[in-house]
This record gives structure tokens, sequence and C-alpha cells, in this order.
């Protein structure tokens, strides 16, 4: 038989926990962000130890490796230093190139890093916060990248921490295409949808390139990369190479396996491709 | 109890790379669960899902209140066993904590699937919520020895009454005779 304390405990835990989940999904979010707030003194502290455990192992690091590891960074330094001067001077060609035929000038990405602090804890979700927010001018939807290709997009921008959705999460879909290659000319850039695929719950690495023409050529190992359309993300971005492909359920389209050429569950730093003052993204950036 | 709670939920945020070889993310939270529920403490119950419920939710995509509520429905489910169960055995410890790591995440999945949120569910959440199972039930028993540990360096204890003590209580009578 239960207490009439026990009662009350389990009515208010559970009348609290109803009242929170029936909120619009606005409200419960900037509830999210005021309970992240209490627990602010948590986050640093962690983010402290973190800090001082990357410290204390670089006292473990000799001088010696050190001095080896500066050298081949300088090394590379140069190496792209060399090709940047190559694509400088191919950039001005193509400015050249796209301004007499009056199309609009391509803008330069206006890059912001930022440190991973976590990743979501649960198996619903592929997310992550990372330690920017509307200080450092970011905005919802705006694009995350690695050097290796497309992360996600900002969902959620806190005052200090925003939420990146992952690629593969049910909430971030990408528009996207087959590289261009020699054996396959623009005219076959078959374009899709990059979204959670059946795979992606167990491995975070493969989604699912649907909604293709069926008649596409998809051989496996073939290149996507973002296609621009819709405006969320630039084009370009590479995401990841084709593993198989067939035709879907209705066979009205063909679908693709595709692993992703990021790493997601190691990431450490990230980059935000922040707009430009004045630049508006929903056009898309290959419009005349 | 708490303050372990959460820094278990970080460092499950920060630990990534049990995810990429098992396929799931473990969560650990339910064993805490589980031992407020055996304890039969139902204000630590809600103290914990309020608290790790919520830290949960806000290191990850959740909608606020969904492990509040996830939790607290399985502290209370165990909650009924805490008379009947040898809690002080490691195989009680180890089943009850496998029902925890069990029902906490299918509890969550269902309260997110009827919120409509579009999560990530399929044939691979039942070898999560296995995979959760078994590790919540080999994590329970350590835990719990930690937790006991804990409870009882922490926790007041009552002093012996100096009054009370059975030499001062024992009465001679008139007739009784040294030997």
């Amino acid at each position: 038989m239960l207490k009439q304390p026990h009662i009350v405990t389990l009515c208010s835990v559970l009348t609290a926990g109803i009242v929170l989940l029936s909120l619009p999904l606005r409200v419960n979010t900037q509830l999210k962000w005021v309970a992240a707030g209490l627990f602010l003194p948590f986050i640093g502290l962690a983010d402290v130890a973190d800090q001082k455990l990357e410290s204390a192992q670089s006292i473990v690091v000799s001088k010696q490796e050190l001095l080896r590891e500066n050298q081949r960074l300088r090394k590379e330094l140069q190496n792209y230093k060399i090709a940047l001067l190559q694509r400088k001077t191919v950039v001005s060609e193509n400015d050249m190139l796209r301004e007499e035929i009056l199309w609009k000038k391509r803008q330069p990405w206006n890059l912001l890093p930022a440190r991973v602090q976590v990743k979501d804890p649960s198996n619903w979700w592929g997310s992550l916060f990372i330690n920017v927010g509307t200080e450092d001018g970011v905005v919802e939807n705006t694009p995350v990248l690695s050097p290796q290709g497309l992360v996600g997009k900002v969902d959620q921008v806190g005052r200090h921490r925003s939420m990146v959705r992952l690629v593969g999460d049910p909430h971030c879909r990408v528009s996207a295409m087959l590289a261009q290659t020699a054996n396959r000319p623009e005219a076959e850039q078959a374009h899709g949808t990059i979204m959670s695929g059946q795979d992606t719950q167990l491995n975070p690495r493969m989604v699912s390139f649907q909604h293709l023409p069926l008649n596409t050529r998809i051989e496996p190992g073939a290149e996507v990369i973002t296609s621009g359309l819709g405006g969320g993300f630039p084009r370009g971005i590479p995401l990841g190479h084709v593993v198989d492909s067939r035709s879907s359920g209705v066979g009205l389209f063909a679908e693709a396996r595709v692993r992703l050429m990021v790493d997601l569950n190691r990431l450490e730093m990230v980059w935000l491709v922040l707009p430009e003052p004045g630049a508006d993204r929903s056009q898309g950036e290959e419009t005349p | 109890m708490i303050l372990i709670a959460m820094g278990v939920v970080y460092l499950e945020a920060r630990w990534t790379v049990v995810e990429s070889g098992w396929r799931g993310q473990i969560d650990l939270l339910p064993v805490f669960a589980a031992y407020a529920a055996l304890h039969g403490r139902v204000g630590v119950m809600a103290g914990v899902a309020a608290i790790g419920g919520c830290w949960f939710d806000v290191l990850s995509a959740n909608p606020l209140g969904t492990s509040l509520l996830s939790l607290f429905l399985t502290a209370y489910l165990l909650h009924g066993m805490h008379e009947v169960l040898l809690k002080g055995q490691m195989a009680a410890q180890f089943f009850v904590c496998v029902l925890a790591g069990a029902l906490n995440p299918t509890i969550a999945g269902l309260i997110l699937w009827v919120l409509g949120t579009q999560p990530m569910l399929g044939w691979g959440t039942l070898w999560q919520v296995l995979i959760n199972a078994v590790c919540c039930g080999l994590a329970g028993p350590v835990l719990f020895l930690i937790l006991n540990q804990l409870d009882q360096n922490l926790s007041y204890a009552p002093t012996a009454k100096p009054w009370n003590r059975p030499v001062v209580e024992v009465k001679r009578s008139k007739h009784y005779h040294h030997y």
C-alpha cells in the first residue's frame, strides 16, 4: 500500500514530466537552455577538467617530439600555401568569367572554429554540442564542416553553446549529388537527398542517398557532394562515397548507401560557415 | 549519488569510442534509478529522475522531460520489488539492473515516438536496448558497492548511548555474593 507522501511525490513527478512534454517544442527548447544554464557550473567544471587533462598530457610529450611535429606542420603549411597560390589564380579567373556572363560573384566562406563539447548520450539522435553561440555570431541552420567534409547544421543556438544536428539525423536532410568526374559528365550528375537510413542507427557513418532518378548510373565508390539546392548548404562540400545502390521500394526512384567521409564519433574540432554580413544564403551561391 | 550519476552521464557523452565499437550508446543512469528504487526511497527516486534526467536531456537532443519520465517510471516499476528482493545479493542486483537498463530506453523511445519527434527507431533499437541492459547489469553490482560504501560513510550513523550499555544495566541484589 502506498503512503501519502509517496502518492504526492509520484503525482508531482508525473505531472511535471507530462507538463514539460506537452509544451510547444520552441518553449520546451527555451526551457532546456534555461536548465542548461542551471547546470553551467558542471559544464564549466567538466571543461576545465578536460583542459587540465590536455595540459597534463603536454607535460609528458618530449621536446624532441614537439620539434619534429613542428617541422612536419611547417612543411604541411608550406604545401598548403603553394596550393593556395595556384587556387587563387583559378578563383580570380573564375570570378572574371562570372563577371563577363553577369553571374553573381562567389562569396568566400567566413569560417568560425569551434570545439566539440559533448556528443548526444542517447541512441535516438545524431547530435553534438559545440562551444560557440549567438555571442559568436552563430545562427540556426549554419552549416558545420570538418576538413574531411560536411558534419551537419546548427539546430539550436544558446549564448555560448549550440547544438549541431549531424548528417544522418532524421532532422538533418542534405541536398546532394554525384560529383562530376571524367567518366561522369555534368549532365549525369544525379541529384537526391541524404537522410537517415536503416543502417544509420547502428553505424553513424552510413547514410541513405534517396530520391535519385531511376536510370542513374551509380557505381560503388562514386563521390557524393552537396548540391547547394535549397540554399541550406554551399555547393561542393564532400559528403561520402557510394557503397551500393538499389531501386527503392515503390520502384519510382533509386537509392544508394553512402559511407560518410567524416567519422562523426571522433570529432574534436569543427568549422562553422557563417553567413557574410548582408549575404542571403537562401538564394544559393550558384544562381546567376 | 546524484553527483556521481551526473559525472557518469557526462563521461558517456564524452567517450564516444564505446559507441563506435558496440554500435550503441551505453547509458548507466538506470542503475542509479534502480539503486534508489531498491533502497525504498521515493524522494531519492524523484531526485535522481529529476536532476539526472534533466542533465541527460540537456546534453542530448531529447525534449526536456523525456528522461525524467522514463527514469521515474523505471524506478517506480522496480520499487515494487524492493521488499521481496535480496538486494545484497550480486545476482539480484545484476537482474534488477538488466531490467532497469532495458526498461528505461524502451519507455524513453515510446515517449519520443508518441510525441512524434521522429527518433531513430528501427530493428537496431533492439540491439541497442539489449547491449544497454547487459552493460547496466554488469556495471550494476560495482556501482551498488560504491554507492553502499558512500551511503555508509556519508550518512548519519546514530552513536551508542552510554547509559544504555549492558554493563551499566546489570542490577545486583542485596543477596549478591562475590565469589
